[in-house]
């Protein structure tokens, strides 16, 4: 199965895509950082493989 | 090398504790299981760590551990979501692991041994991976390694009803960044989630090598409130016994007893070891703390007789009722009615045996 993740570029903490997809936005894991982490910002391929496939990628 | 802590899971056999904790940070012998792992990981000799968390119950772990500076470790936490498999959530950590071999310890395991020596016998160069395992005296009841005459792995097998071996992998592993290929061929399997065991499976069938290593000591994975009280009992039996709260003229301890500062042992009660008492933890006369208990920090516990038992902190419990093998969640009050009636008051999922 394919993995698609976004690393916060500020921290370095790490959002699975399928959460990206989910929320459209979540705030960075990391303890100190204020960013936020955007869907955009996968490519267009990494976005249209989780909207395509997004049985896999839940669990319900 | 680098260590990867498994945090998800819905922890559903422990509500409703978990509906407002995560399972990982249940107190065993005073510490959450999750710090048992760090240290774990640490004492091998490994700083960077990273922790993936499930959809529920991260901020307590992240609260706790911080960037884990406090614990003597680098953590960068990844956020798995819902709990798609232990091989998604190892792959959503393909970034943080990059080219390094990793030690993977699932955040609900505890051992006793050392991991040191399962960390310095690995070679990257020639293994693909290596797997702790136990020798179990009931191997249908667990995942079974199969290994050949050079005791490198040739299948795994889930609860066989005709065991090839009798070693359990206990959710200790030692991994390369091979693995990510292998979770990339997989497909999710009947229960909709990502096997680790089947990207394993795959590798072993391709010629990668993977060895095992036996681990001695005891091993128990947290899923059970019968697992929070059997690990309790455990890692007690190891307990580093301190007293730096007060302990009262006339009060009686025995035994191994870790009191954190604050708590408070009064004069008429008795504490038998090995228990751990949480910071300003206050034990009242007459009361009795048997061996192998837990309570956490700012419990009171009054009147009672209580053993083999875990008390999560902030609860209060003031009866003359005796108390063992039990597990009591956070900020729960237990007191007696003086009318003979039961009163009570349960979350969704709550257990009571009268």
């Amino acid at each position: 199965m394919r993995l698609i993740t976004l690393a916060c570029e500020e921290c370095g903490s790490i959002v699975a895509g399928n959460v990206l997809e989910r929320y459209g936005h979540v705030d960075c894991p990391g303890p100190n950082c204020d960013r936020t982490l955007q869907l955009d910002s996968l490519t267009d391929d990494e976005q249209r493989h989780l909207v395509d496939n997004s049985e896999k990628y839940s669990i319900e | 090398m680098k260590g990867l802590i498994l945090a998800g899971g819905t922890g559903s056999r422990l509500r409703p504790i978990t509906y407002t904790l995560p399972k990982q940070m249940l107190p065993i012998a005073g510490k959450p299981v999750l710090e048992h792992a760090v240290e774990k990981i640490r004492r091998a000799g490994i700083d960077e760590v990273g922790i993936v968390l499930g959809e529920h119950g991260h901020e307590a772990i992240k609260s706790y551990f911080g960037d884990g500076s406090g614990f003597g470790i680098d953590i960068t936490y990844i956020h798995q979501g819902e709990p798609l498999g232990l091989a998604h959530a190892v792959g959503c950590a393909e970034q943080f692991v990059g080219d390094d071999p990793f030690v993977l310890y699932l955040g609900d395991d505890l051992i006793q041994q050392d991991l040191s020596e399962f960390v310095d016998r690995f070679d990257p160069e020639t293994q693909a991976g290596s797997l702790a395992v136990q020798h179990v005296a009931d191997p249908s009841r667990y995942g079974i390694v199969n290994v050949n005459d050079d005791n490198e792995i040739v299948g795994l097998i889930e609860k066989p009803d005709d065991p090839p071996t009798d070693m359990a992998a206990i959710g200790i592993f030692i991994l390369t960044p091979l693995i990510f290929e292998r979770i990339r061929e997989i497909d999710p399997s009947w229960r909709g989630e990502l096997e680790l065991t089947d990207a394993i499976q795959r590798a072993i069938t391709d010629g990668e090598q993977f060895t095992v290593y036996t681990v001695d000591g005891w091993w128990r994975d947290v899923g059970t409130p019968e697992d929070v009280i059997e690990s309790n009992y455990l890692a007690l039996d190891d307990l580093d016994p301190d007293l730096m709260g007060v302990v009262e003229d006339e009060a009686n301890v025995k035994g191994r007893v870790h009191a954190e500062p604050g708590s408070v042992i009064k004069s008429g009660a008795t504490v038998v070891g090995p228990v751990y008492l949480g910071e300003g933890a206050t034990i009242e006369s007459g009361t009795y703390i048997g061996p192998f208990t837990t309570i956490a920090a700012e419990c009171t516990i009054d009147g009672c007789r209580i053993e083999q038992s875990v008390v999560l902190r902030g609860s209060e419990i003031e009866t003359d009722q005796q108390v063992s093998e039990t597990l009591i969640g956070r900020n729960v009050t237990v007191v007696d009615r003086q009318d003979g009636r039961n009163e009570l008051l349960l979350g969704n999922d709550a257990t009571v045996r009268l």
